[in-house]
């Protein structure tokens, strides 16, 4: 398979995400959408955007950290900096959206879904990958929108790059 | 930016960027406190002992919090003067420790020096200094610029002038060795039998506190605690002295600037070191002390785990 | 039985040559001779052996430090055949009966002399006065209140005008110790940096000026233990000028060759009181000894157990072990750097401590008595637990590397130590 997503295919997963999420609710009021950090936030972003044009609707945004809540410290290649979880509206009965770019172990959702519990009691919670890799889930976790899904071997990774954190938009996949 | 340090015995070894790293991530858990469920999970497993060899309500209870909100199993020791009397020596208790299986130290000690002993000694486990007689208190201190950094924005180039006991004062010399690393105004007043020698080389000093405020542009002056037995050691004749030259009343206040903070480690000798209405003033920031401390406190047992785990 | 030393050079010199001891002295020099016992030292430095005029051999009472036995073993190891042992020991060193029994001690062991000094006061307790002509008689060669420092100043008068008339020298430990109590290291930079309490400096000058007012006007003959100040000097050589004949100093090499600023990680092994004290105050010390302001070195060994050295520095005891460092350090920092000579060395580590006790000076010389040690100051060693005879490790130099091996002790002829 192709070794790199260029930038207008890019765009045109995350537009349909937008879409899908537009088709699903007959009624968007009561959603939100939470982008986890880092790559999560600027998506979840762009989804807002594209809703706002096509259904003239303006989702609340907000943005978790879940370093606080890994399960599996000694992978993290980095120092665990916190950076700053800001949801800045009322979680209870929402029906939130999880967005991040790549869904891989789930074990990154799991810990997200328990940072959004702690934060207040949705009446659902949903997520939404730009790429989703289901052979090599380990926890029991599927995206409700997903732009592509890719299979691949255990030791290649999936970097999603995106112009406002990488300076462009593109999806490479490399060995590790 | 990493940490990469085990043990955290003082700020005076610690850089500037260091030392915005804990308070940036005592930031994050700031929201974790004020929000209803004000637990994260992230130290569940990890053991944290708290050694304290000198009795505190204050900072035991800020550190037994923060470490419950992070989920960790905590065990609180209070070794009593007598103890060590009896000849059971640091080295003995923190060989009990070793047994017990704890990840972190948290130790109070009134000996200088005692924290580097345990780092030394238990070289597995993380040491966290929470006050070693004379020579450091780097959570109080801290938590002290973390307040400032909320009010300021930023701490570099502040003017903060300390006033009192500098000479016995751990917290005096952690904010000292702080605030330099941000090239900062340090001031510090006290008569001089209650001031260190040498301390020029450290802050500039004055022996008035009228001279003192005069001499620039506070933004904040912070006013340490004043022990009863200096006096009986015969360090200054009487409080009611110790008041009338030293003491921030509402007529010094209004010498300050507007701007002035006025700070106290706590708990404060009301109409010693402040007057009652100072203590009371909208300019005092007390109280505001209390939730950053547990905030700083989370940040560097969470910075330090992450070092600790990792090995 | 003659013993032949081939290879050696007298006091550094470039020359190597034979030296043939027997019946306790030097029989002859030179270049041709030969015996039966014949020990080659391949061009190793040959020196009289040291004199330490101040050590503490923790006897009578605290073995588990020191005993004779370690203590002996442990000087000829320094290359040191004649010590003063201090009295504040447990019981104190007070009374004829003790300091009969050490003395038999060391003569049963047989290594070095062990030269017992005494207390001023029965016990130390500051209240009542030895029998200073009894203790003369028993074979005390000074009395001192070591340790400690005599309060009352009515009584240190008296004390020295009774140890005039005894014919007594007077070790002085001059401490003002209301000024230094609770203290653990230099009032200082340093101090201030660690958060130690601190002695000041005039905990020791205010001592000196006190004790040698009181010698002076009394007119008594008093040395001044561990010097550590510059201003010590400076007050020293100031009645010096005046009494010539009646004040003499020594200080320690660690004054000479540490400084507050080592002092990093709170290591007990850095404590000592007198402390370590400023850059400044260490080479005051170092050409004051040169210029003879100061007469002598001396170790103020000082053997403490390892538990009790393990422990926060401002609990654990003062003092730090010297006797087997001692040439070794000197060698290490000052001959072998060039700061001192071999006859610097020996005028301040050999004859200035046989003076000052009155006994003669001792040259490598055809006649003399065979009070010798041999080194090699190119050999490096480790001053690790296991190569140490002391039974005290709290040493700065513990496993670091020093120069200067002491290969051969003689005492009167007799070997005593020998690598």
């Amino acid at each position: 398979m192709a070794k790199k997503i260029e930038s207008k295919e890019l765009r045109a997963l995350i537009k349909d995400i937008a879409m899908s999420i537009v088709y699903d609710f007959k009624d968007l009021s009561n959603v939100c959408l939470i982008g986890i950090h880092t790559r999560g936030v600027p998506i979840a972003k762009r989804i807002k955007t594209s809703i706002k044009r096509a259904a003239k609707i303006d989702l609340p945004v907000g943005k978790i950290d879940i370093n606080l809540y890994r399960d599996d410290f000694s992978l993290s290649s980095e120092s665990p900096i916190v950076k700053q979880t800001d949801v800045p509206f009322e979680v209870n009965g929402k029906n939130i959206i999880l967005v991040d770019d790549v869904l891989f172990t789930g074990r990154t959702i799991r810990s997200a879904l328990d940072a959004v519990m702690d934060i207040g009691r949705p009446e659902r919670v949903m997520l939404a990958v730009l790429i989703n890799r289901p052979k090599d889930r380990e926890v029991p976790i599927c995206p409700d929108y997903y732009g592509m899904e890719i299979n691949l071997k255990r030791i290649m990774r999936v970097n999603v790059m995106l112009k406002e954190i990488d300076g462009e938009d593109k999806i490479v996949i490399v060995r590790k | 930016m990493k940490w990469t340090k085990k043990d955290l015995i003082g700020l005076e070894n610690l850089t500037s960027d260091e030392i915005l790293l804990i308070l940036d991530t005592a930031q994050s858990f700031i929201s974790v406190l004020n929000r209803d469920i004000k637990k994260v999970p992230t130290l569940r497993g990890i053991t944290i002992a708290n050694l304290f060899f000198e009795p505190s309500t204050r900072t035991k209870a800020s550190f037994e919090l923060a470490e419950k909100r992070l989920s960790a199993d905590t065990l609180s020791i209070t070794v009593s003067a007598s103890s060590v009397v009896k000849g059971e020596t640091l080295l003995d208790t923190v060989k009990n420790l070793k047994s017990l299986l704890c990840d972190i130290v948290v130790i109070r000690h009134s000996y200088a020096g005692a924290p580097v002993l345990l780092a030394e000694a238990l070289e597995n486990m993380g040491i966290v200094n929470a006050g070693d007689g004379m020579h450091e208190h780097p959570t109080q201190a801290l938590l002290d610029m973390l307040t400032m950094k909320h009010i300021f924005g930023e701490i570099k180039g502040l003017n903060v002038l300390i006033v009192g006991d500098i000479k016995h004062s751990r917290v005096a010399r952690s904010n000292i060795w702080g605030l330099s690393k941000f090239k900062c105004n340090v001031g510090v007043c006290a008569p001089s039998s209650l001031l260190p020698r040498e301390i020029d080389r450290l802050a500039k000093s004055f022996t008035s506190l009228d001279e003192a405020i005069s001499s620039a542009k506070w933004d904040v002056v912070m006013a340490l605690r004043i022990q009863k037995e200096r006096q009986e050691d015969g360090l200054f004749p009487s409080l009611r002295e110790y008041h009338r030259v030293y003491g921030i009343n509402v007529n010094r206040l209004k010498q300050l600037p507007k701007k002035t903070i006025i700070m106290h480690p706590g708990p404060v000798n009301r109409g010693v070191e402040l007057s009652p209405e100072v203590a009371d003033s909208s300019r005092a920031v007390i109280l505001n002390q209390v939730t950053n401390g547990v905030a700083v406190r989370m940040a560097v047992l969470y910075l330090i785990s992450s070092v600790l785990r990792k090995g | 039985m003659s013993i032949l030393l081939s290879g050696v050079r007298i006091l550094g010199s470039s020359r190597k040559t034979n030296i043939l001891i027997n019946n306790g002295i030097i029989e002859d020099i030179g270049t041709k001779l030969s015996t039966d016992k014949q020990i080659d030292l391949d061009g190793a430095v040959i020196l009289p052996s040291l004199v330490d005029l101040h050590a503490h051999s923790r006897q009578p009472g605290d073995s588990e430090k020191e005993d004779m036995e370690s203590f002996s073993k442990a000087a000829v190891h320094g290359g040191i055949t004649a010590l003063c042992t201090m009295p504040n020991t447990n019981p104190v060193i007070d009374n004829p009966e003790i300091v009969q029994a050490l003395i038999e001690e060391s003569k049963k062991i047989g290594l070095a002399d062990i030269l017992p000094v005494a207390s001023i006061t029965l016990g130390q307790k500051g209240k009542q006065l030895t029998e200073m002509f009894e203790l003369k008689k028993a074979g005390v060669v000074a009395v001192s209140e070591d340790g400690k420092s005599v309060q009352d100043v009515r009584l240190m008068r008296s004390a020295l005008e009774y140890a005039k008339s005894a014919n007594m020298l007077v070790m002085l430990h001059s401490e003002e110790m209301n000024l230094s109590g609770g203290g653990s290291m230099n009032e200082g930079y340093a101090s201030l940096k660690l958060g130690i309490k601190p002695i000041p400096e005039i905990a020791e000058t205010i001592g000196i000026l006190r004790d040698l007012e009181l010698a002076t006007y009394v007119g008594v003959k008093v040395h001044l233990c561990h010097v550590s100040l510059a201003r010590s000097v400076e007050i020293i050589s100031a009645y010096k000028k005046y009494f010539p004949e009646l004040i003499t100093s020594e200080t320690a090499p660690h004054y000479m060759i540490f400084s507050e600023e080592d002092i990093h990680n709170y290591s007990p092994n850095f404590k000592m009181n007198p402390p370590l004290r400023t850059t400044r105050d260490r080479s005051r010390i170092v050409s004051a000894l040169k210029k003879g302001k100061i007469d002598c070195i001396a170790t103020d060994h000082a053997p403490h157990t390892d538990w009790e050295k393990e422990n926060e520095f401002e609990l654990a005891p003062f003092g730090i072990t010297g006797l087997e460092t001692w040439l070794p350090s000197l060698i290490t920092y000052f001959v072998n750097k060039g700061r001192f000579s071999w006859q610097e060395l020996v005028r301040l580590c050999c004859d200035r401590p046989r003076e000052i006790l009155g006994m003669g000076i001792l040259s490598v010389k055809k006649g003399a008595i065979a009070d010798l040690v041999v080194v090699d100051p190119n050999a490096q060693w480790e001053v690790s637990p296991a190569n140490l005879f002391s039974k005290g490790k709290n040493t700065p130099f513990i496993n670091k590397q020093l120069y200067g091996k002491v290969l051969l002790t003689l005492k009167k002829g007799k070997i005593v130590y020998q690598a």
